[in-house]
């Protein structure tokens, strides 16, 4: 009998650790584990990353060749963390962004998005897990790196945050897909050239899906959409971002907003060393069915 | 087995609606554009099915009813954000053919399988209209 109950203990003490062991990770559709550094819209570089655990920020790094690097120096580590917004003034959003009133929209892409805030944004298909394109990639926690590869000339940006997706951002000149060709696949993130103008690399893209929001709180846009976005690390903290929204079907006429993003330091729990985790939104996300 | 006059029908109608699904690939965008199936009636009993296709180029709203061989174009698609209702105008093929009124209004705007519930009207029959946007 003795022997049956400590068996017994031990087989519950076994399926208590195996099953502390196996608990879900702490991941939600778009909000950071706990203890991670807040990286939400609007918040200037807190403890452990940024400017403000640093001091002054270093100069803007550069390659031998002089031009701007909008990664990690040789040696070291780092990554950009989430971004403002590119609708109004608060936190690190650019300080001449339109208000919400100030958006040029049609009135259905007005009347579109009043129903989308009303409605809680139950429907953001970002909560389903699906890509962010445009400005939103920048938006999601979790961070991004851009990884410059010119033996293929082009740049790819890779996003820590929501289905852990990736961008290419072509250099060699070719030209954007035209809308009207009836062999274009529309995608998520539109297909993108970039150049560098000085110290600021100009990105047009297109070819958009309407599957996703490209920017929190649901901004409607359309296959439309043709993006013109500027990067540019004014020091080394500080990645500035710039875009341009040009869609007529959705829009009367062209806008532009942005914000900066701060440089990342540390883990995401806080640790030295500047590295993108793993996270995957499909994983353990529970959101979605409570947003019906 | 040689297949019937109705079964190539619906053999062709199928080809049609699926060309046109690759068109319709909006979701998030104006929310009238897209495949829309359902049905329409008088009352319970005698339902019709219906499907529409609409589109959107920035400033008016274009489409069809029934797309296959005697599909419908509207002569007129308005919406009415403020109320999210849509009215439509549509003139069949055939000198006797009654033209085509409905009155509809979008439910769940926000729902990717939003529906479009109104008013059908031709000639004097009247009926209940209900059709839901593809995903």
């Amino acid at each position: 009998m003795i022997a049956t109950r400590a068996a017994r203990l031990i087989v519950l003490a076994g399926a208590a650790v195996l099953c502390w062991s196996l608990r879900p990770a702490p991941s939600v559709a778009q909000q950071p584990p706990p203890r991670r550094p807040s990286q939400d819209p609007g918040q200037t570089p807190g403890p452990g990353r940024g400017r403000a655990a640093r001091g002054p920020s270093k100069p803007t790094p550069r390659h031998a060749g002089g031009r701007v690097n909008l990664g990690a120096p040789a040696g070291e580590s780092g990554f950009w963390g989430g971004g403002g917004s590119i609708v109004g003034r608060r936190g690190s959003s650019l300080p001449a962004n339109p208000e919400v009133s100030g958006v040029p929209f049609q009135p259905w892409s007005k009347a579109l998005y009043d129903a989308r805030l009303k409605q809680g944004e139950k429907d953001d298909p970002h909560a389903r897990c699906l890509p962010p394109g445009g400005p939103r990639q920048f938006q999601t926690p979790n961070g991004f790196e851009f990884i410059e590869q010119p033996e293929r000339k082009r740049i790819t940006i890779i996003f820590g945050g929501g289905p852990r997706s990736w961008r290419f951002i072509y250099l060699d000149g070719r030209p954007l897909p035209r809308l009207d060709d009836p062999d274009l696949i529309p995608t998520y993130f539109g297909y993108s050239t970039g150049r560098w103008d000085g110290d600021t690399l100009v990105v047009e893209s297109t070819g958009y899906n309407e599957k996703f929001w490209f920017l929190r709180g649901g901004l409607p846009h359309t296959d439309a959409l043709h993006l013109t976005e500027r990067f540019s690390r004014p020091d080394f903290d500080t990645l500035k971002y710039e875009v341009t929204v040009d869609d007529p079907k959705a829009y009367t006429r062209p806008w532009t907003g942005g914000f900066t993003v701060p440089w990342t330091y540390t883990n995401w729990d806080g640790s030295p060393g500047g590295e993108i985790h793993e996270y995957f939104c499909q994983d353990n996300e529970r959101d979605y069915s409570r947003l019906r | 087995m040689r297949p019937t006059r109705g079964r190539r029908f619906d053999v062709m109608l199928a080809i049609v609606l699926g060309a046109c699904a690759v068109v319709a690939r909006s979701q998030e965008g104006h929310p009238l554009v897209g495949t829309w199936h359902g049905t329409w009636g008088p009352d319970a009993a005698q339902r019709h099915d219906v499907t529409i296709v609409l589109e959107f180029d920035g400033k008016a709203i274009t489409g069809m009813l029934n797309p296959g061989p005697d599909s419908i174009r509207f002569d007129q698609v308005t919406l009415d954000a403020d109320k999210w209702s849509v009215h439509f105008e549509a003139t069949p093929k055939g000198t006797n053919a009654k033209p085509i009124v409905i009155d509809a209004t979008i439910h769940d705007v926000t729902n990717r399988r939003r529906s479009l519930v109104g008013t059908w009207t031709q000639g004097s029959v009247k009926g209940d209209f209900k059709v839901t946007r593809d995903d």
